[in-house]
């Protein structure tokens, strides 16, 4: 029944509509009270007969979430209205948008009180780091292979650089195990690489490196405790970064390995 | 019963607290209110009023700052109190689980801005992205900070202005691309007072 295919595929994409623009609303992208929300309800109320498949009433349920996030949102709009910090918006933008930049900068100044930090250099940290230079290893040739001779089974990486159909294969399962493990949120990276033996901890240690570097994973410091990594999945990958950016160097040891995994 | 304890006392542990919230150890300034639990002691508040007491004729002050998302809260260390209220409730959150930081008690004047390394262009920047956040709600696209920054400034200035203040902890971003005010606006920047001289500036 071509005619009933036809109306049941325009359907879902009303549905998937009413979804989309609920997201836009918890997503911050568009107001929350310029969403009509009596109308969204009428449409999914209309479309509710036509669903039979248990994917079509997961997306009914999807949409009637989706609503109930604008309502939560458009209820968090009228307490902040309320709060003491709540200014008129369109005012706000009006006069900032007509100030000089001294005038701003002025104002700014009478509202910011800078954190006071130092950074010294102290006799015990220049011996600290004497000592430390003093053992680091040349970069010699005979030097290199010395580090690289690791405990157990010899380690094959792949090219440096190239990319190849096996590499991507392992990429992408990689990818999947983590957005798996993550949950919707993070994993801790120790967790995520350290496997039964330390070639396989070096290895997925060095498929990771690759999906941070292609945007598949973002490496973060862990808020709470400041110290530990933690890796965040991202839905799709990442062609141009947006947030600041720094290179990590992480000593995957044999003792740290052995530390993880004990 | 509360015990009395002498200045001697203290001048040991001011010394760990100060050498903590001056020093930067981690990726942010300051410590986190466990941190001096487990370096100075249980009676660590105490001790950072002391110190306090101590910066305030150096114009600075101990701050707590709780960095909550949308609701942070943030208090001079001189108001805070040691024990938790009567009645406060189980709401009432832990002091350890705020962060501490020394700020500046004052405010600068605009000619003593060079100290910090800033322009009067960057700080008037930082201030419209403020501005323009808070009156978004907390969060605005920003492709529309953008826009109203290259009113007054060059593009390159306005793209090298949200990369500094993004580096420095002031603005953050999601992955949506909008931005938010982040730890060090919470921690430096008062938020009422900013807006409120905003909206009064000329107007009277």
């Amino acid at each position: 029944m071509p005619g009933r295919a036809r109306e049941l595929k325009k359907a879902r994409e009303a549905l998937e509509r009413v979804i989309s623009s609920c997201e836009a609303v918890e997503a911050g992208r568009v107001e929350p009270f310029s969403i009509p929300v009596d109308e969204l309800i009428r449409v999914v109320r209309e479309l509710f007969p036509l669903w039979e498949k248990p994917e079509d009433l997961s997306r009914d349920a999807r949409a009637i979430e989706a609503i109930s996030g604008v309502i939560r949102a458009q209820s968090e709009w009228v307490k902040k209205r309320s709060t003491r910090l709540y200014r008129d918006p369109f005012l706000l933008e009006e006069r900032i948008g007509g100030l000089s930049p001294e005038a701003l900068a002025a104002i700014f100044l009478r509202a910011w009180h800078p954190v006071v930090e130092l950074e010294q250099m102290t006799v015990l940290s220049l011996e600290e780091a004497a000592r430390y230079w003093s053992e680091l290893p040349y970069k010699g040739e005979k030097e290199l292979e010395e580090a690289e001779v690791l405990p157990g089974a010899p380690i094959e990486v792949e090219e440096a650089g190239v990319l190849t159909e096996e590499t991507q294969r392992a990429l992408e399962e990689l990818w999947e195990e983590l957005r798996r493990r993550a949950r919707g949120g993070s994993v801790r990276y120790w967790d995520f690489i350290t496997a039964d033996t330390y070639a396989e901890t070096v290895r997925r240690a060095y498929l990771t490196s690759f999906l941070i570097t292609y945007g598949y994973a973002s490496l973060e410091v862990d808020p709470l405790s400041e110290e530990e990594l933690i890796l965040r999945p991202r839905r799709r990958p990442r062609t141009r970064p947006r947030e600041k950016t720094t290179s990590v160097a992480i000593p995957i040891t044999y003792e740290e390995w052995l530390e993880h995994a004990g | 019963m509360r015990v009395r304890r002498g200045k001697a006392y203290y001048a040991r542990k001011v010394k760990k607290a100060a050498h903590m919230l001056f020093f930067r150890r981690h990726y942010k300034p300051g410590a986190r209110g466990s941190e001096l639990k487990k370096a100075v002691g249980p009676d660590y508040l105490r001790v950072l009023k002391v110190l306090d007491g101590l910066l305030r004729p150096l114009d600075l002050q101990v701050k707590q700052v709780f960095e909550v998302p949308g609701a942070s809260a943030i208090a001079p260390v001189s108001e805070v109190p040691e024990a938790p209220e009567e009645g406060a409730g189980a709401s009432r959150r832990s002091p350890d689980e705020a962060r501490y930081y020394v700020v500046l008690r004052g405010t600068l004047e605009p000619t003593e801005l060079k100290y910090c390394g800033w322009r009067i262009d960057d700080i008037a920047a930082l201030a419209i992205s403020i501005g323009l956040i808070m009156a978004r709600g907390g969060k605005a696209p920003r492709s529309d900070v953008e826009d109203l920054l290259k009113r007054k400034l060059p593009d390159w200035r306005v793209r090298a202005g949200l990369e500094r203040f993004i580096k420095a902890g002031y603005l953050g971003e999601d992955e949506e691309g909008m931005l938010y005010l982040d730890w060090r606006t919470l921690a430096e920047v008062d938020i009422k007072t900013l807006l409120d001289t905003l909206l009064k500036y000329g107007a009277g």
